[in-house]
C-alpha cells in the first residue's frame, strides 16, 4: 500500500496546488453569488431558488472536479513526460495507476466537499439549518466523484490526447445522466444492431440520474444512499482495474 | 421519492430536463418566468393569457410546487378573471399534494367567490393571509375584499401591515392610492413598534 499511498499523496498535492483548485472554489464563490442574486427574481420563494442553484453547482463540482483534474494529470504525465520520471522508480504500473485513482479522488472531494461546507456556513449564518436535504447532496456527491475519478482514469490511460479524453468524460457523463432513457430508446431502434448496442451501453455507462437526489421529493432515506455508495465503490473498483489492466499495455 | 413522471402533455421543453435530472432547475426557470410575465405591461393587455400555460408548465416539472399553483390559481383568479383556469390548477395540485391543506382553502376561496359568498370568502382569506409564504397578492385581494364589504377600517390594517412590512414600491404605490380615496396619510402608519418585516 505505501506505492499507492505516495503516489495518491503526489496527486492529490499537485492538484490542489494547481490552478484547478482556485478556478474551481472561484466558481464555486461565483455561482453561490449568482444564486444569491437569482433569489431576487423569485420573491416568496428565495431559499427553494438558492438552494436548488446551489445543490445544482455543487454536484457540477462533483463532475467537473475529476474530468479537468484527470486531463491536467493527463497533461503533465503524457504530453510533459513527467511519468518517467515516477515510473523508474517503485511503484510499479499498477501501484501507479491505483494511487492515482486515490489522489484525485481525495482531491476531487476536497473541493466538492469546500463548496458544500460553504453552503452549510451560510445556511448556518442565515438561520437557514437544519436543511434535510444537504447530507444527501453531499453523499451522493461523493459517490459521483469516486466513479468519475475511476472514469477519469481509465479513459486517461485509454487516450492519446486530452482533449479526446475530455469529450470522451463528458459524453460519459451525459450517457450516465440519460441512462433511464437508453432502454426506451434500444426498444425504439429500428436498425437491428441499435438494440443490444444500446442496452450494452446502458449497462457499462454509471447510472449517475440515480445520484440526483436533489430532484426528489423528500431527501433520500439512508438505505438509499448506502446502495448508491455501494454501487459508487463497485463501479469505481472495475474501472480501476480495467485501468490498471489497460496501463500495463500502454507505451509511454 | 423520486418525482412523479411527466404527463404525456409534456413537451420538448421539459423532457429534456427530465431526462438530464434537472426538473426542479427547470421549474425555477419557469417560475421566474412566469413571474417576469406577471410583471411585464403584457399580463394586463391579454388578461393573463399565457398565465396558466406557464403556471402549467412550471407544475408539470415539479408537482410538488406549492407556491407556484397558490400564486397562478390567485392570480388567475382575481387578477384576471379566469376562475376556469384557476380551479383547475388548484385541482391539478391538490391531485399531485393531497397533503397541501393550503390549495384546499384556495379552492374554497374560490368557490365562496364564484358564490358571491364574501363573509365566507372573506374568513378563508383571512386564514390563508397569515402563512408566511402566501402570495404577497392576497393581501391586496383581502383589503379590497374588506372595502367591498364595507369595512374600510379593516381595509386600513391591512395597508398598515403592507406599508410597514414591505419595502417594494409597486405595493407601496398601491397603498398609496388606496390610503388617498380616504383621506389618509401613510407615513401615520409608522409607529414605534412596527411589526416584524416579511420582506
Amino acid at each position: 500500500m505505501r506505492p499507492d499511498a505516495a503516489v495518491a499523496r503526489y496527486v492529490f498535492r499537485l492538484l490542489l496546488r494547481s490552478r484547478l483548485a482556485v478556478l474551481m472554489l472561484a466558481a464555486g464563490l461565483v455561482l453561490i453569488v449568482g444564486s444569491f442574486v437569482l433569489t431576487w427574481l423569485t420573491p416568496g420563494t428565495e431559499r427553494r431558488t438558492f438552494l436548488d442553484v446551489t445543490y445544482l453547482g455543487i454536484e457540477w463540482m462533483a463532475i467537473l472536479a475529476p474530468i479537468l483534474g484527470s486531463t491536467i494529470l493527463q497533461i503533465q504525465e503524457f504530453d510533459q513526460r513527467t511519468l518517467w520520471l515516477i515510473l523508474v522508480r517503485p511503484p510499479g504500473r499498477a501501484s501507479f495507476a491505483r494511487g492515482r485513482f486515490l489522489g484525485l479522488a481525495a482531491s476531487s472531494a476536497c473541493i466538492t466537499l469546500a463548496c458544500g461546507l460553504v453552503l452549510a456556513g451560510l445556511l448556518a449564518v442565515t438561520g437557514g439549518l437544519p436543511e434535510r436535504y444537504l447530507g444527501p447532496v453531499l453523499v451522493a456527491a461523493l459517490g459521483e466523484v469516486l466513479i468519475l475519478s475511476a472514469i477519469g482514469g481509465l479513459v486517461t490511460f485509454l487516450t492519446t490526447s486530452y482533449l479526446t479524453s475530455l469529450l470522451v468524460q463528458l459524453g460519459i457523463v451525459i450517457l450516465g445522466y440519460l441512462s433511464p432513457v437508453l432502454p426506451y430508446l434500444a426498444r425504439k431502434a429500428t436498425v437491428p444492431l441499435l438494440d443490444p448496442l444500446i442496452r450494452a451501453v446502458y449497462w457499462v455507462v454509471p447510472h449517475l440520474s440515480d445520484f440526483a437526489v436533489r430532484e426528489f421529493t423528500e431527501p433520500a432515506e439512508t438505505w438509499y444512499l448506502a446502495a448508491l455508495t455501494g454501487y459508487a465503490v463497485l463501479y469505481a473498483g472495475v474501472a480501476v482495474v480495467v485501468s490498471m489492466l489497460a496501463f500495463r499495455r500502454r507505451d509511454v | 421519492m423520486r418525482l412523479p413522471p411527466l404527463p404525456p402533455s409534456a413537451g420538448l421543453g421539459a423532457r429534456i430536463p427530465a431526462a438530464l435530472s434537472l426538473r426542479r432547475s427547470a421549474a425555477d426557470r419557469m417560475w421566474i418566468d412566469t413571474l417576469q410575465y406577471c410583471g411585464d405591461v403584457s399580463f394586463v393587455i391579454d388578461r393573463g393569457r399565457r398565465l396558466f400555460r406557464l403556471s402549467n408548465a412550471t407544475t408539470d416539472l415539479d408537482p410538488g410546487f406549492e407556491e407556484a399553483y397558490a400564486f397562478g390559481a390567485a392570480m388567475l383568479m382575481w387578477q384576471c378573471d379566469r376562475p376556469e383556469e384557476a380551479a383547475a390548477l388548484l385541482r391539478k395540485g391538490i391531485a399531485y399534494n393531497p397533503g397541501a391543506v393550503k390549495l384546499k382553502y384556495y379552492l374554497a376561496a374560490f368557490t365562496f367567490s364564484r358564490l358571491k359568498d364574501l363573509a365566507r370568502e372573506i374568513g378563508v382569506l383571512e386564514v390563508l393571509v397569515r402563512d408566511p409564504g402566501a402570495p404577497f397578492v392576497l393581501r391586496r385581494i383581502l383589503a379590497n375584499a374588506y372595502e367591498k364589504q364595507g369595512r374600510p377600517d379593516r381595509a386600513a390594517a391591512i395597508w398598515r401591515l403592507i406599508w410597514l412590512t414591505d419595502r417594494n414600491p409597486s405595493e407601496r404605490r398601491w397603498v398609496a392610492a388606496k390610503c388617498a380615496r380616504y383621506g389618509i396619510d401613510p407615513a401615520r402608519f409608522e409607529s414605534a413598534t412596527p411589526p416584524a418585516r416579511t420582506r
